[in-house]
Formats: structure tokens, C-alpha cells, sequence
């Protein structure tokens, strides 16, 4: 009996202990935050059949220390790659196009020479919204923390 | 258009008053103005998207020069250096080049390094768990019938033997490899496609007309690559599938499957487990069998450890263990029936795999190590509707057991330069060895084949357009068997050195339109293949085949081409396919039906060299895709013809009958083709409308009264099946799908099947199954 009730509080605790969540914010929101008070920020550019990016948002963003470090450091942009939606940010206008498979904001941050975009890509940024770094690949929890803690000050 | 256009830049250089420069600029490409193509300012970090007429423009830049750097998805980008001059405005026309568009699948077959499709120069086709899904397919041999020049048939009512026939060849014709590595012995290939289950599938990669000499012999219509699952998710999924066959018979089956990997990916393990119990069934209610009973059950993993990001261990183990039988009273031992055919497999294979990516991912080296054990119990026999004390004692010896293993060991070796060249070299080293006895018919098939193999290939990006390959396998094929049966005895002792060349070359015409051609040379190594090795029964006499002495090696020269057109959008997918196959044998093995008997009443067919023959055609392919719509179509027009009319019936020693020829490949229909069509809802409802065609085609009897053989055209066969599924997401992590259809909707079967116990078995032809309802149930932690 006993070990049922602790099993059943553990199942009642559980969804409470996973409510911490990243605060995404959209590229409109990015843009006023960063007008009022300027952070690092941390953009992550996705796409609907890549396993790498579901596989990061299952176990890298829902762990404690990596929420901790976005929500408190960090403005954190999440952006579906195949988004329809116009964006505002930085001043310009990117409008997608049916003709483009990505969204035209894909290809301003996340795209290399000669390459084609391949999710995930990780954006990392100072305070004054220059790119630190960019990660064509997938990071293991560690390898985000290490980066989130070297970003976080800049 | 463009005329507007610069006048509407040319109009603003009056405007330009201000202290600092001004840029404005078009981005067009091949076919003119291009839209939201990111032009990036360097220096200042300004960015700016081309808008509808593929215009930007930069105001107030710091005088100077500098740089402009264009980019677009799917073209090469591009830098151009302006010059900037006070409160004057630039004007910069650039133009663009599209780059060869990446579909999303990477392929292997191809080329034997992982590469994108559409700029493999060898045409690879896939058929990925969506198709298989759809299509309600729950064995290999379900799911390669939905690919254009594919088709998949029963060929035995007794034992259920199936073989994939590929561009008008017959199943030996083709290399079915697993994991790019051809650990399907001739044995396993006998029943092998009802044994493989999808779920340990995660695509299948065919490579038609020859194009991939690199796999080695065999390869003469093709390659079937089967890539089991990779994960990086972590899943599970518990699926259970009810069918009734006609209403008569009943099809279980039950699977499970999961997969776990560590978060910084550097191990992984995945695993599955499946269930299957199928009754027999009968078309005509003669008491034998048209379907034979199952009974199976197979499990497998695979490991992969990454101990740095440049080295991959993989690590792969599979056992399958079937039982199936075939004939009639399946409930009473089988010598006490009038036919019986029953087998009991039990299959074991493993493979070790070591990637090492050396110089920056530059060069990678992969050593391979696999091994196939195969243990098969059979009884082939029965009483044959008379029972003398002869046919009793025969039939009570009819137990035979098969010892089978492969073995295939290489290392290879592929280097690439700056894109331009990339280079592939390996050695390869097989072994099978099968050893089958039934001692009843004295019956031995002892047979070594060794081969080893080397092989380069060279591919070369000339220009942007146009990219060759060249490859040339070298094989030293060593077949040392014994055949016996009865008081025939045969036996192969060969050394055979042969050389394959390959030749190919892709050309994008456009960005859309591709064009790819090729040669190449195959050869096959006289031996006992798979059909070889099963039994068959005509007039109540099992029906052997064995191999004519001096058996000739077989070789063949392919020359493939093709014309594709593909085009995406974020919304909607197009392409079209056609292709040419011309493939000329020569010496091809034929089996031949003497028509005698041997002294304990078996029958004889003997495998001989023919003339010659061709098989020509084309296969056509049409595939559209939206976000809620797929369709799928391939169409294949051909003829598969012997240069001189082949005999397939020879009576022979004072046996009765007129002796049959024909020019025409028996069991090759000249029309057939799939499509399929499916509709999703936002992800909860789905609709599948799947359909085989089977155009007519020679189906040779031996009739049931005296044994002669007659040439039967079949009809025209269309098997469809209509699937409905419905997602129900419990929670997060839980979901659960429900799904259920009629497969064969128009009861499209055979209906001419002989009776009894003096049928001949192999005279069955078309789908694999009358009419048969479904229902199945999936949980797991996915969509």
C-alpha cells in the first residue's frame, strides 16, 4: 500500500517536476526584448522530420540546468525552418515564398557557402546581436551547456 | 520586364543626395529575376532579401569597396565586389548558379559511399516505411511489388516459395543484400522475402539494370539493398495485426520494437521482436493447400558505439526460426499424407562493421565481418494418392536436413577531393557453403562457392553538369559441388576469373531534368541457386532440378538509360522517371523438364545453358506529393525473349509427350505496374488506396493426367487495398493507431489451380492472395 501511494506521487510529481519549460520567444519579441534590455541570445532553427532537433527538444531542453541557463541568460528563439509566417527582425522584412522551400530568415542565419541548410542549427549571439558562433550539428546536453556558460557572458 | 525594371533603378540615381553610398541591385538566375535570395553586406552585417523581381537595395553604406555576397537555397553562392562613392549609387547585376538540388534521402547503392540521390550518377530507388506502411506490407515480399520493375510472386503452393523478379529476370538474377553486404545465401534466398519482417527495415534501395557491379555476381537485373533502422530517438511501439484471408483462414501478427541512444550519440542500441502465425488456405476446397500454414518468429538488434566522433562500431544480430507447411491433412505427420512439404528454419546472422573517417571526413575506411548460419529440417513428399508399400517407405523417407553458411568479410576504402573526385577501392571476400541431404531420393546438393573481389571505381564531377563514373570488379569465383539424385550424379569443379566494367555518366539538362546512362557487365558462377534448392511436385512426384554437366557461366551486358524530372517546393513534390533497360544474356541458365522419371518415380528438371536471350523495356514513374496528398505510380512496358526458341519441355528416354518450346521468359507478364494514392488528414486520419497490376503473361502446366507440358496465358490481375487508419494521441508520449482495410479488394486470385494430390504445384501464378480483411493496433511513444 505504502509503495503504491509513493508510486502514485511519484506519477502526481512528475508532470510538476517537467513544468519548467524554455520562455521561446518569436523573432517580434526577440526584437523588443533586446531594445529594453539587451541579452545574449540563443536561436535554434528546426524543422518538422528532423530527428536531431526532436531528439534535442526531448533531452536537452527539458533539462533543469539548460532551462535555467536560457530563461535566465539568454533570449531563446526556436524557429520552424519551413515557417510560413512573415518575420520582423532587425529591421528587414522576410517574407517566405511558396517557391523556397526554407523561410527566407533560414537563409540569412542558418545557411553556409556552398551548403545546403541541414537542421539542426544553433545560433549563438552577444549581447549587441552578433553571431559568436554557429553549430551546424547536433549538441549533446553537455556540448549546449558548455557553450550556453562560454556565450552567456558576452 | 527587365527593361522596367532597370529603369526603375536608374530612377533613383537622382535622388541620391545623401552623404554616404547607396547599392541597388538584381539577383536573377538561369531563368531571369530571382526572389528572396539573402544578400548580406559584408563588413556592416547588413542583410537585406531580394523581393518578387529579385531587387535589393543597401542606403547609407560607408564608401569604399566592398563586398556583396549573394546566397539562395539550391544555388552556389556567390561574393561581388562594388565599388561605393560618395552619395553615389551602385548599381549590381548578379547572377547566380543553381546548385544540384538535395533531396533529403542519402543513399548507399549507388555508388557504395553514402551520397545524396539525385546526384548519385546510378538511379537508386527507395521504398521507405511510409510505402511499406501503406501498403500494409508485413514481409519484405509484400513491399518490393511498389517499385516500378518490381514484382514479387508465389511460385509454389506447397512451401509458398516467393522470389522477386526484377526488369523481366527471374529472382537469382538479382543481389538482395542487407546493409550493402550480401549475406543472403542462395539457401536463405529461398524463402528469405517472407522472412525478412518490415520492421527491421527502414528503407530498401533498388538499383535496376545492372548499374551496381560493384556488389559482386549476381547482380545481373539489379540490386535489393535492405538498410535496417538506425535510431536517434529514443522509441518503442507494440503493433498487432489480424488478417483473414478470404474469410477462411486466419494471419497473425505481433511485433515489438524500441530503440535507446545516449545523448551525445556515441551508443545506441535498437531491437525488435516479432510473432507470426498464418493458417494455410485453400482456394478450391481440395483439401490442399493454395497458402501454406506459417509459424514464425524472429528477433534482432543492433548496436553502434562511437568511442570518438570519427570511429563507428556497429554491431548487428538478428535469429529468425520458421516453420511452414504445405500440402494436405497438415494435421497428420507428414508421411502419412498424400503430399507434404515442410520446413523448419532457423536462421542466425551477425555483422560487425568499423567506420574510421580519416583527414577531416575526407576519407573513410569501413571493415566488414558478417556471417549467416542456416539450419533447415525438410520433408518433401507424401504418398502421392496411391498407396503402394513403395510409396509408403518413400514417403517415410522423405526427411531431409540443410546445413547452409555465409560468410562475407572486406575492407574498403573511399577518398574524396574537393568535390571533383571521389574515389572508392575495396577487396571482398565470400564464402557459402551448402550442404543438403535427403537421403529417401539419395538426393545431395554439396556446393563451396568462394569468391574473392576487388574492386575501384572512379567518379568524377567534369563539370557543374556533368559527372562520370567508372568502375571495374575483378572476381575469382570458386564453385566446387556435388549434385546427386537418384542415380544421377553431377558435379562442378570451377575456376573462373572475370572481369566487370561499369560505366555511367549523369547529366543535369536543367535544374528539373536529369539524364543518366550506363553500360554494365555482369556474370553469374554455374551453381545451384535458390530455386534449385526447393522441391516442387507434379502428378504426386516430387520434382527436382539438378544441374547438366558443363554448366557454362552466364554473363550479361546492361545498357540502361534514363530521363528524370523532379522539382520541390515546400508544399508539393513532382517527379518523373523514364527509363530504358536493354540487357542482353548470354548463356543464360535455363531449366529444362525432361519429362522422366527417375526409377523411384522423381521427377526431373535440369538446368542448361540457352542461346542466348534479352530482356528490353521501359519503366515509367510519376510521383506527386502535398502535405496532404501522396501518389505513387510506376509503369513497366517490356519482353523478355530467348534469341532462339528455348525448350522447356523434353521428354526424354521413351517418356510420353511432344517436347515444348518457347521464345518467350515463362512468368513474365509484358504490362505491369503499381499506384497508390493516400490522403492524410492533420495527422489523425489516413487514407490509403494501394494497387498492383499483373498484365498477362506464359505460365507453363504439366497436366495432371500424363505429365505433358502445355503453355497457359493468364489473365490480367489487379490487386488492390484500401487501408483506413486513425491516430489518437494520449498524453504526450502515448499514442495509439488503429487502422484497418481489405487487401486483393477485387478478389483478383487465380482460379484455375489444380486438384489433388497429382497437381502441379508450381502451376500458381498472380497475387499472392485472394481477398483479405485487416485490422491492427499500434501503441507506442510516436506519431
Amino acid at each position: 500500500m505504502k509503495f503504491s501511494l509513493t508510486i502514485l506521487a511519484v506519477l502526481l510529481c512528475a508532470p510538476v517536476l517537467k513544468s519548467q519549460e524554455v520562455k521561446w520567444l518569436s523573432f517580434e519579441q526577440l526584437d523588443s526584448a533586446m531594445n529594453e534590455n539587451p541579452k545574449p541570445v540563443f536561436i535554434e532553427f528546426y524543422t518538422d522530420w528532423c530527428v536531431y532537433c526532436k531528439k534535442m527538444e526531448e533531452e536537452s531542453f527539458t533539462d533543469s540546468d539548460i532551462v535555467e541557463l536560457l530563461n535566465s541568460d539568454y533570449y531563446s528563439v526556436r524557429f520552424n525552418a519551413e515557417s510560413k509566417q512573415a518575420v520582423t527582425f532587425d529591421g528587414l522584412s522576410f517574407i517566405p515564398t511558396n517557391e523556397q522551400r526554407f523561410h527566407p530568415i533560414v537563409n540569412l542565419l542558418a545557411t553556409r557557402k556552398g551548403a545546403t541548410f541541414t537542421p539542426p542549427v544553433l545560433i549563438f549571439m552577444n549581447s549587441k546581436m552578433n553571431v559568436e558562433a554557429r553549430s551546424f550539428e547536433y549538441l549533446s546536453r553537455a556540448e549546449l551547456k558548455k557553450s550556453l556558460h562560454s556565450f552567456s557572458k558576452k | 520586364m527587365r527593361c522596367f525594371l532597370l529603369l526603375i533603378v536608374l530612377s533613383f540615381i537622382n535622388l541620391s543626395i545623401l552623404a554616404q553610398g547607396r547599392i541597388r541591385g538584381i539577383v536573377t538566375d538561369t531563368e531571369g529575376p530571382l526572389q528572396s535570395a539573402v544578400v548580406l553586406l559584408s563588413n556592416s552585417n547588413k542583410a537585406t532579401v531580394t523581393d518578387e523581381s529579385g531587387r535589393f537595395y543597401f542606403d547609407n553604406v560607408d564608401v569604399g569597396k566592398l563586398l556583396l555576397h549573394v546566397s539562395f537555397v539550391g544555388y552556389k553562392s556567390q561574393s561581388v565586389e562594388v565599388l561605393v562613392e560618395e552619395a553615389e549609387t551602385t548599381s549590381v547585376s548578379i547572377r547566380i548558379e543553381p546548385d544540384v538540388l538535395g533531396l533529403d534521402e542519402v543513399v548507399v547503392s549507388a555508388s557504395r559511399y553514402e551520397q545524396n540521390r539525385r546526384e548519385a550518377p546510378v538511379r537508386v530507388d527507395v521504398i521507405g516505411q511510409k510505402t511499406l506502411k501503406l501498403t500494409q506490407s508485413v514481409s519484405l515480399a509484400d513491399g518490393l511489388n511498389f517499385q516500378p520493375g518490381l514484382r514479387v510472386e508465389t511460385n509454389c503452393q506447397n512451401c509458398g516459395f516467393t522470389q522477386v523478379r526484377m526488369n523481366g529476370l527471374q529472382g537469382p538474377y538479382t543481389q538482395i543484400l542487407v546493409n550493402s553486404r550480401p549475406v543472403f545465401s542462395a539457401l536463405v534466398g529461398v524463402y528469405g522475402l517472407e522472412q525478412i519482417p518490415v520492421y527491421m527495415i527502414d528503407r530498401i534501395e533498388v538499383v535496376k539494370g545492372g548499374g551496381s557491379a560493384l556488389y559482386g555476381s549476381n547482380a545481373i537485373a539489379g540490386t535489393i539493398n535492405i538498410i535496417t533502422k538506425e535510431p536517434v530517438l529514443n522509441t518503442w511501439e507494440l503493433k498487432t495485426n489480424y488478417a483473414s484471408i478470404d474469410g477462411q483462414s486466419n494471419d497473425f501478427n505481433h511485433t515489438l520494437n524500441g530503440a535507446y541512444v545516449a545523448n551525445d550519440l556515441t551508443y545506441g542500441i535498437s531491437g525488435f521482436a516479432t510473432l507470426r502465425n498464418r493458417d494455410s488456405y485453400d482456394a478450391n476446397n481440395d483439401g490442399f493447400t493454395e497458402m501454406v500454414e506459417l509459424e514464425s518468429a524472429s528477433v534482432g538488434t543492433k548496436f553502434f558505439y562511437k568511442p570518438r566522433p570519427s570511429t563507428k562500431l556497429t554491431l548487428d544480430a538478428s535469429f529468425i526460426d520458421e516453420f511452414r507447411r504445405g500440402g494436405n491433412k497438415l494435421f497428420l505427420p507428414p508421411e502419412h499424407t498424400d503430399i507434404t512439404e515442410q520446413l523448419d528454419h532457423g536462421i542466425v546472422m551477425a555483422g560487425l562493421n568499423i567506420d574510421q573517417i580519416l583527414n577531416d571526413g575526407s576519407d573513410k575506411i569501413s571493415a566488414y565481418f558478417s556471417l549467416q548460419h542456416t539450419n533447415r529440417e525438410s520433408y518433401y513428399g507424401g504418398l502421392g494418392g496411391s498407396y503402394t508399400a513403395q510409396d509408403s517407405l518413400l514417403a517415410a523417407n522423405a526427411y531431409g536436413h540443410t546445413e547452409d553458411e555465409a560468410l562475407v568479410t572486406g575492407v574498403q576504402w573511399s577518398h574524396s577531393s574537393d568535390g571533383a573526385h571521389a574515389l572508392i577501392t575495396g577487396i571482398e571476400l565470400q564464402q557459402n557453403n551448402t550442404d543438403d541431404q535427403i537421403p529417401g531420393y539419395s538426393r545431395v546438393v554439396d556446393q563451396q562457392v568462394a569468391n574473392f573481389g576487388a574492386f575501384a571505381q572512379w567518379e568524377w564531377q567534369t563539370t557543374d553538369r556533368l559527372k562520370l563514373l567508372s568502375g571495374l570488379r575483378f572476381d575469382q569465383s570458386n564453385v566446387s559441388g556435388l549434385y546427386e539424385l537418384g542415380d544421377i550424379s553431377r558435379s562442378i569443379e570451377n575456376k573462373l576469373s572475370v572481369f566487370s566494367p561499369r560505366f555511367t555518366l549523369l547529366y543535369d539538362l536543367s535544374r528539373n531534368w536529369q539524364f543518366r546512362g550506363g553500360y554494365a557487365r555482369g556474370f553469374r558462377a554455374p551453381q545451384a541457386f535458390n530455386e534449385d534448392l526447393h522441391i516442387s511436385s507434379a502428378g504426386g512426384e516430387p520434382l527436382f532440378v539438378i544441374i547438366s554437366d558443363g554448366l557454362n557461366k552466364e554473363t550479361s551486358d546492361a545498357v540502361t538509360g534514363s530521363l528524370s524530372f523532379t522539382k520541390t517546393a515546400t508544399t508539393s513534390q513532382v517527379s518523373f522517371v523514364a527509363e530504358g533497360f536493354y540487357n542482353r544474356l548470354n548463356n543464360p541458365f535455363v531449366t529444362v523438364n525432361t519429362g522422366s522419371q527417375l526409377p523411384n518415380g522423381s521427377q526431373v528438371e535440369e538446368v542448361r545453358n540457352g542461346e542466348g536471350a534479352y530482356v528490353t523495356g521501359i519503366n515509367l514513374e510519376f510521383n506527386y506529393a502535398t502535405n496532404a496528398w501522396t501518389y505513387q505510380s510506376g509503369f513497366t512496358l517490356q519482353q523478355s525473349r530467348y534469341v532462339e526458341e528455348q525448350v522447356l519441355f523434353e521428354p526424354e528416354g521413351g517418356a510420353e509427350g511432344t517436347s515444348v518450346a518457347s521464345d518467350e521468359f515463362m512468368r513474365m507478364p509484358n504490362q505491369y505496374g503499381f499506384f497508390n494514392v493516400s490522403y492524410q488528414t492533420l495527422k489523425d486520419w489516413q487514407f490509403s488506396f494501394s494497387n498492383v497490376l499483373t498484365g498477362p503473361m506464359k505460365v507453363p502446366e504439366l497436366l495432371q493426367d500424363n505429365g505433358q507440358m502445355v503453355i497457359r496465358e493468364s489473365d490480367w490481375f489487379w490487386d488492390s487495398t484500401v487501408k483506413i487508419s486513425h491516430h489518437f494521441h494520449i498524453g504526450k508520449t502515448l499514442h495509439l493507431e488503429l487502422s484497418g482495410g481489405v487487401q486483393n479488394l477485387f478478389d483478383s486470385y487465380q482460379t484455375d489451380f489444380q486438384t489433388g494430390p497429382t497437381r502441379d504445384s508450381d502451376y500458381i501464378y498472380g497475387p499472392g492472395r485472394p481477398r483479405t480483411y485487416f485490422v491492427s493496433l499500434k501503441i507506442g511513444n510516436r506519431d
